[in-house]
């Protein structure tokens, strides 16, 4: 992906694609890791909008 | 010199700050409450100071020496007839003295009237949510308000966080290894991807659901959910209530419309956990990333395939103008 504003780049594009299809098919973390572990601070906005309900 | 002035007016204002910091820390509520208390006691202390030291013309007027003799010989009156009354009791005896002494009177009135201004103060912060916890003798309140508003929190970043993640690079990477040689179909990834949902739900919430998915049929107990879903474009919810059977599930269908001719119908379902508006969200979430995923890939395929295969001859019936 061009995030630079260049025009965009066959070549390049190409090489990219090649380069992710022939890469690492294992993600690096599943769904259970994403939601694990997710902290509130008990002054976050969030809570204080539940709690006043 | 001047640097020295400059640090001394510094430390002026600073220390001006921090008195109208202290002040503004100190709020409204709790001055009024201390107020109140000092108010109170010294209402107190005054009654028995007037008590002690009463006004000339009050002092004339009254006659502090009649009323202990007038008490014992009516008691020994009573007493010596044997009839019985209120006044042979013990508790008479023993609390009409007490009872009766003016300062006791003052001291008592001062005690109610705190004792009314301090429940005041902890009774309605509770009302307003504001007491989250609090020790009277040895009763103890507590609202479960924070921790059931934590509780939510967490359960909705959670959900926010499982979005994150389906959007990102681990789910599109996850999307790719559902390819086999050229082929990468949408209900493949869509179960993948499903299971590592349920997965997570299981292990984060202790909630667990049942996935079932549908290629290009409806099965009839589904049918008005799904054309609701279809109809409506969003995920179909329906939770039991409360009291319903507890052998019936709660059920989330979503109709998804994969080309003009073929669809899927995903339905989750749980007899333990509740669909929220989240769930109803992630759904149609999910199948779209995945769309976009396998679009992805298919051009990435393309792009890097040195001998595309022709495009398939149009039809003969086919307007060629259009």
């Amino acid at each position: 992906m061009s995030k630079k504003g260049k025009p965009i780049n066959a070549a390049e594009v190409i090489k990219r694609a090649s380069a992710v299809l022939s890469g690492p098919r294992v993600p690096a973390k599943t769904a259970k890791d994403a939601m694990k572990n997710v902290k509130v601070e008990k002054d976050d906005p969030l809570v204080k909008r539940y709690a006043s309900r | 010199m001047l640097t020295i002035h400059i640090a001394d007016n510094n430390r002026n204002t600073e220390g001006w700050h921090g008195v109208k910091d202290w002040l503004l820390r100190f709020k409204y509520m709790q001055a009024l409450y201390v107020i109140g208390i000092v108010l109170i006691v010294a209402h107190g202390a005054w009654s028995i100071w007037t008590i002690a030291h009463p006004p000339r013309a009050a002092s004339a007027q009254s006659n502090p020496a009649a009323a202990p003799s007038s008490a014992s010989p009516s008691v020994e009156q009573e007493g010596g007839s044997g009839t019985p009354s209120e006044t042979n009791t013990i508790t008479a005896l023993v609390i009409k003295p007490i009872v009766t002494s003016p300062v006791n009177k003052v001291i008592f009135r001062s005690l109610f009237y705190l004792f009314v201004w301090v429940l005041l103060f902890l009774v309605v912060p509770v009302a307003f949510l504001r007491l989250k916890r609090f020790k009277f003798f040895n009763v103890e309140f507590e609202v479960e308000g924070e921790r059931a508003a934590i509780q939510q929190a967490i359960i909705t970043t959670s959900k926010a966080s499982l979005m994150e993640y389906l959007t990102g690079r681990d789910a599109f990477i996850k999307t790719l290894g559902c390819m086999h040689g050229n082929v990468i179909t949408f209900p493949d990834v869509l179960r993948v991807l499903l299971d590592d949902i349920q997965a997570a739900y299981r292990d984060t919430f202790n909630a667990g659901f049942t996935i079932e998915i549908y290629e290009d049929e409806i099965p009839p107990k589904y049918a008005r959910m799904a054309q609701h879903s279809k109809e409506t474009g969003h995920s179909s919810l329906w939770n039991k209530a409360e009291t319903d059977h507890p052998f019936k599930p709660n059920r989330m269908v979503y109709y998804y419309s994969i080309s003009e001719t073929s669809f899927l119908l995903t339905v989750l379902s749980s007899f333990a956990t509740q669909f929220d508006a989240f769930d109803k969200h992630v759904l149609p979430l999910l199948h779209n990333v995945i769309s976009t995923n396998i679009e992805s890939i298919e051009l990435m395929v393309v792009a890097t395939n040195p001998n595309p295969a022709p495009p398939p001859a149009p039809s003969p019936n086919a307007n060629p103008e259009s």
